[in-house]
C-alpha cells in the first residue's frame, strides 16, 4: 500500500531532481528501502510524508555529491545537467525545462519541484525542509528568476 | 540574489497571494513600466511550463524491484509495502510451520507494518489522489489530519455535484476556521470554463491545480477560473476578510452557454447550497 500510493511521487521527485531515469528508479528504491529499515526512527509527530522526501531528498543529494567526487559538494553549486546522451529522455521530461532545472542550484531546484512539480504547499515544503515558510517563499522566488533567466538563454520565454 | 519589491509581488501574485490592494499597486505599476510588464510576462511563462509538464511513469519493473529488495529483508514488514502477490501461490501456513518460521523480529516488522498502514490511511485517506504522482489531491487534502495551526476541523465535507454539457464532476468542501477548504474535481468533454466568483472580501489561497491537458487556471481576488477539457483536479482554500458575506457562486460554462451553476455552502448558507 505504501509503494502504491507514493512509488510514482518518490520516483517523480527524484527523477527531476537528479535528472536521470535510471538513477531515479536506483534511488526510489533505495528510499523505500530507508523507510523500511528505519522505520522504528519514525516520530508519529511529524507527517509521514514530510518524514518520507526528506529521505528522498537526502539520497538524491548524496546522489548528486558522488557525481562530484573531487569537491565538497556545496547545495549551492550547480550539479551536473545531463549529458547529450540523456536526449532521449529530455524529450520525454520536457527538454528545456529538464535542462534549465539541470543548471540550478539543489536548493533552488528543490523547491521548484517540490512546489510546482509535486504541488505542495509552503507549509508542506517548511516541514519538508525545516526552514521557516519565509525563507522556502524567498527561495522560491529566486529560484523562479534563475529558472526564468535559463528559459531565456534557450530560447523558449515569451 | 536581489529581488526589488515589485518581482516579490509578481511572485505573490502569481501565487494567488496578494491582497486586493497589493494587486491594484502591481497592475498599476505594470501599466506604467514597459520592463516590468516583460518580466512580469517571463514570469507567467515560466508558470506555465511548469504547470504544463507532466507527471513521469516510473519503470514498469520498479515495483517489483523494491518488492523484492525488501523481501530480502523480512517478508512480514514487506507486505505492508504492497507485496501483491497471490496468496494462493503461498505454501499453506500450518500453525506448526508457523510456530517454526516465528520470530520476535518478524512479529516487531508486522507492527511495524501495520502501524506504516495506520499512518498512511490516516494521512492520505481512502479515496486516494487520482494520480499517483500528485500528492494531496483531492480528499487527501481536505482531511482533518492535514490540518495546521490550529485550525478547527469540523471534519465534515460537502459535496456539490457539477452536472452540465458533456461535464461531470464536484465541488469538496470542507469548512474549518480561517475558511472553506475547496476541491474542484471535474471531467469535460469538450472545452469548458468553470468560474467561482465571489465578493471581493473572500481571497483564494494555496491555489493548486493538476490540470491534465489544456486546461488553464487563473486566480484574481473575488474569482477564480478554470478553462479547459478532460480531467482537472484544483484545490484552494477560501477565505473571507472581515465583513465577507454570501456564499460563493459557481457557474460551468461551454460554447458561450451557462449549463450548470450553483452556489457554494457556507456557514450562513449551510444547507442551502443549489
Amino acid at each position: 500500500m505504501l509503494l502504491d500510493r507514493y512509488e510514482s511521487t518518490i520516483f517523480n521527485t527524484v527523477c527531476r531532481i537528479v535528472g536521470d531515469r535510471d538513477d531515479a528508479a536506483d534511488i526510489t528504491q533505495s528510499v523505500f528501502l530507508k523507510i523500511y529499515r528505519n522505520i522504528h526512527r519514525y516520530n508519529p509527530e511529524y507527517r509521514f510524508f514530510s518524514w518520507m522526501y526528506r529521505i528522498a531528498l537526502n539520497e538524491s543529494y548524496n546522489h548528486l555529491a558522488r557525481k562530484r567526487p573531487s569537491a565538497e559538494v556545496d547545495p549551492q553549486i550547480p550539479a551536473p545537467g545531463p549529458g547529450p546522451e540523456d536526449d532521449l529522455f529530455l524529450v520525454e521530461m520536457g527538454d528545456h525545462l529538464q535542462r534549465a532545472l539541470g543548471t540550478m542550484t539543489f536548493e533552488y531546484r528543490t523547491v521548484i519541484i517540490l512546489k510546482h512539480l509535486m504541488l505542495l504547499s509552503y507549509h508542506e515544503i517548511a516541514q519538508i525542509l525545516g526552514l521557516p515558510e519565509k525563507t522556502v517563499k524567498s527561495r522560491l522566488y529566486s529560484g523562479r528568476q534563475v529558472l526564468r533567466k535559463q528559459l531565456l538563454r534557450q530560447g523558449y520565454a515569451s | 540574489m536581489t529581488m526589488d519589491r515589485w518581482e516579490i509581488l509578481m511572485n505573490r501574485e502569481l501565487d494567488g497571494e496578494n491582497t486586493a490592494e497589493q494587486s491594484a499597486e502591481l497592475r498599476a505599476h505594470l501599466e506604467e513600466d514597459l520592463e516590468a510588464r516583460v518580466r512580469f510576462a517571463e514570469l507567467q511563462h515560466v508558470f506555465r511550463t511548469l504547470d504544463e509538464t507532466e507527471a513521469l511513469v516510473p519503470p514498469a519493473d520498479l515495483r517489483a524491484r523494491i518488492l523484492a529488495a525488501i523481501d530480502q529483508e523480512d517478508v512480514p514488514a514487506a507486505r505492508a509495502f504492497g507485496d501483491a502477490r497471490n496468496s494462493a501461490q503461498e505454501p499453506e501456513r500450518t500453525p506448526r510451520s508457523w510456530r517454526f518460521r516465528f520470530r520476535p523480529g518478524y512479529a516487531f516488522a508486522a507492527v511495524a507494518g501495520f502501524l506504516i498502514g495506520m499512518l498512511v490511511w490516516q494521512q492520505s485517506g481512502p479515496g486516494g489522489p487520482r494520480d499517483p504522482g500528485r500528492p494531496g489531491m483531492p480528499d487527501e487534502w481536505l482531511r482533518g489530519s492535514q490540518l495546521e495551526n490550529g485550525h478547527a476541523d469540523s471534519g465534515e465535507i460537502l459535496e456539490v455535484p457539477i452536472r452540465g454539457g458533456d461535464a461531470l464532476g464536484r465541488f469538496l468542501i470542507r469548512h474549518d476556521a480561517d475558511g472553506d477548504r475547496v476541491t474542484v474535481d471535474l471531467q469535460a468533454g469538450r472545452t469548458m470554463r468553470l468560474e467561482l466568483v465571489t465578493e471581493q472580501a473572500f481571497r483564494f489561497e494555496d491555489l493548486r491545480s493538476r490540470p491534465a491537458g489544456a486546461w488553464r487556471l487563473s486566480a484574481a481576488p473575488g474569482a477564480v477560473v478554470l478553462e479547459g477539457n478532460g480531467a482537472c483536479v484544483c484545490t484552494f482554500v477560501l477565505q473571507p476578510s472581515e465583513g465577507a458575506a454570501g456564499a460563493p457562486q459557481w457557474r460551468l460554462v461551454a460554447s458561450g452557454d451557462e449549463v450548470d451553476s450553483g452556489r457554494l455552502p457556507w456557514p450562513e448558507t449551510r444547507g442551502q447550497s443549489r
